[in-house]
C-alpha cells in the first residue's frame, strides 16, 4: 500500500515540534547529565571530590538560589521528555504498533516526572 | 541491537534524575533528616547509569556530524569537524559543570 | 577443504495452489565464486524450471534481484555462497511486501510511494533558452545530493526498515532519500512541494533512526541521514521564520 489516502499531507508541525523539542532536550541530556552522575553519584561518594549535596547546608544554600532551581528545573525537564519520546518510539519498536498508547505512557510519565520536579523544587524550605 | 541500547540509554538516565529529585526532597526534612548517598550499592548503580549517559552522549552527539550542514564556503563543514566540536563542546561543559557541582556550593 | 556441494533453502509459494509459503531445499554444486543468484540460475536450469525470481544485470545496479538471504535483505548477485557456508543458505522473498510468487514481491506500495516524492527535476520555468548552452553546475553543487543519487531502487531497505513492518503506510527510507536528492539538486525548484509529503503522516516523523536501511543499502546512500537532516533542515524550516538551509 502507498501513502494512507486519508491522511493529509505535512507539514506535520505536531510531530515536528515534538521531535524538535526531544533533539533539543537529548542534547542538553547529552551534555550535562554525564558531569552530574560522575560526580555526585560516583567521584563525592568516593571521597574523591567533595559535591554540593554531600552536606546539607551547601545543598540547601545552592538550591536556594533561584537560578539554580532554574537550571535544575530545565535540566528534569529535559531529561524527562527525552525518555518520554523514547519510550514512545521505542515501545512502538519492539512490541510492534500500539503508537498511540506508548506516546501516552512515555508523554504521561515524563509530564508527571516534570511536574513533580517543579513541586519539589519550588516548594523547597 | 545497538538502536535498542541507544533508546533504552534514557531510562537509567531517568531513573538516576528520579534519585536526584529524591534527594532533593529531602531537604525538607531538615539537617538530621537529610543525608546523601555514600554506599557502594549507590556507586554501583551510578557506574551503570554512567555508562549509559556516556553510551547517549557518544551516540547523540555523534549524530550532530550527520545531520547538520552548517554552509562554509561553496561547501559545508566537514562531518568529522561538527562532530569533533560537539564532543568537544562536552568536554568544556563537563568539566564547568564538574567544577560547580563539586566546589561551587558554599557550606 | 571447500566442500563438493552446498543447500539451498528457498521459498516456494503459488497462490495459486498453496496455503502457506514453504521452504523447498536444494542440493547444487559448490564453486567459491558463485553468488546466490548463480545457485538459482542452476536451480532453474537444472533441477526445478518453476522457481521464480527477478533478477537483470548481475552486478549490483538494477536492483532487481533483491531477497533475503539468512534473513538479511541482499541482493542476490552481490552475495557469495561462500560467506554462508557450510549451508544450508536460506534464501526467502523480501520481508514488508506482498509476495507473488516464490521469490517475487508486489512492489506496487513502493512504486506509489516512490512516485509520490516526484523524484524528477522540477523546473521553475526559468532556465536559460537551449541556445545558452547546457545547464551547469558545479563539482561541489554535485556533490550536495551525489550520494543520494546512487539508489538503485533496489527495495532492501524498505525489507530492512521496522517501521514498514508496523506502519505499512510509511513512505520509507527510499523515497525520503530521493526526495532528498532532488531536494538538494540546484536545478530542482520543487523543494517546497516535495516537503509536503516528506513532512506530512506516513513520512519523516515515523521513523526512529533504527539504521537498517542505511546498513543493508547496497550502494551506500545512507537513507537514514537523508530523513534525520530532512527531519532537521524541515523543522528549523517550520519553526524559525529564518531557519532552513539552502542549497
Amino acid at each position: 500500500m502507498g501513502r494512507h489516502p486519508l491522511r493529509p499531507l505535512g507539514p506535520d508541525r505536531v510531530n515536528a515540534l515534538l521531535w524538535a523539542t526531544f533533539a533539543q532536550c537529548a542534547v542538553i541530556t547529552a551534555l550535562i547529565v554525564p558531569a552530574h552522575i560522575l560526580v555526585q553519584g560516583v567521584l563525592a561518594p568516593l571521597g574523591i571530590v567533595p559535591a554540593f549535596d554531600q552536606h546539607y547546608g551547601s545543598f540547601a544554600a545552592a538550591l536556594g538560589n533561584p537560578l539554580v532551581k532554574i537550571y535544575l528545573i530545565v535540566l528534569f525537564a529535559t531529561v524527562f521528555y527525552t525518555f518520554g519520546h523514547r519510550v514512545r518510539y521505542l515501545g512502538t519498536d519492539l512490541v510492534h504498533g500500539y503508537k498511540p498508547v506508548f506516546g501516552a505512557i512515555g508523554y504521561g510519565l515524563a509530564a508527571i516526572g516534570i511536574v513533580a520536579a517543579v513541586y519539589v523544587i519550588l516548594t523547597l524550605p | 541491537m545497538r538502536y535498542v541500547l541507544r533508546e533504552f540509554s534514557a531510562v537509567p538516565i531517568a531513573i538516576w534524575m528520579l534519585w536526584f529529585l529524591v534527594e532533593i526532597s529531602r531537604l525538607h526534612d531538615g539537617p538530621n533528616g537529610y543525608h546523601a548517598h555514600m554506599s557502594w550499592a549507590f556507586v554501583a548503580f551510578s557506574l551503570v547509569c554512567l555508562a549509559f549517559a556516556l553510551w547517549h552522549t557518544w551516540t547523540f552527539l555523534g549524530f550532530s556530524g550527520l545531520i547538520m550542514r552548517i554552509p562554509l564556503g561553496e561547501g559545508f563543514v566537514p562531518a568529522r569537524v561538527v562532530r569533533g566540536g560537539a564532543y568537544a563542546l562536552f568536554v568544556l561543559v563537563t568539566l564547568l559543570i564538574g567544577v560547580l557541582i563539586a566546589w561551587g556550593g558554599t557550606r | 577443504m571447500a566442500p563438493s556441494t552446498i543447500q539451498l533453502s528457498v521459498t516456494r509459494y503459488d497462490p495459486a495452489q498453496d496455503a502457506a509459503p514453504r521452504q523447498q531445499t536444494y542440493e547444487i554444486p559448490y564453486k567459491d565464486d558463485l553468488v546466490v543468484l548463480d545457485a538459482l540460475n542452476w536451480i532453474k536450469t537444472h533441477l526445478d524450471g518453476s522457481v521464480s525470481y527477478r533478477w537483470s544485470c548481475r552486478m549490483g545496479i538494477c536492483g532487481s534481484c533483491g531477497m533475503n538471504v539468512n534473513g538479511t535483505p541482499r541482493l542476490g548477485c552481490s552475495v557469495f555462497l561462500r560467506d554462508y557456508l557450510p549451508g544450508p543458505v536460506v534464501v526467502e522473498p523480501l520481508p514488508n511486501f506482498p509476495v507473488i510468487r516464490d521469490l517475487v514481491i508486489d512492489m506496487t506500495s513502493f512504486m506509489e510511494k516512490l512516485s509520490s516524492v516526484k523524484p524528477w527535476v522540477i523546473s521553475n520555468g526559468q532556465e536559460p533558452a537551449l541556445a545558452a548552452g547546457e545547464h551547469r553546475q558545479t563539482p561541489a553543487q554535485v556533490e550536495q545530493y551525489r550520494q543520494f543519487s546512487m539508489c538503485i531502487n533496489c527495495m532492501l531497505c524498505y525489507a530492512a526498515c521496522p517501521v514498514i513492518a508496523i506502519e505499512p503506510h510509511f513512505v520509507g527510507p527510499a523515497a525520503i532519500a530521493l526526495a532528498r536528492r532532488y531536494d538538494l539538486d540546484s536545478r530542482d525548484h520543487a523543494g517546497q512541494e516535495r516537503l509536503r509529503t516528506v513532512t506530512g503522516s506516513d513520512a519523516i516523523w515515523d521513523c526512529s533512526f533504527v539504521g537498517e536501511c542505511s546498513a543493508v543499502c547496497p550502494k551506500g546512500v545512507d537513507p537514514a541521514k537523508a530523513i534525520q537532516q530532512t527531519k532537521f533542515e524541515s523543522t528549523l524550516g517550520m519553526l524559525l521564520p529564518w531557519g532552513g538551509v539552502s542549497k
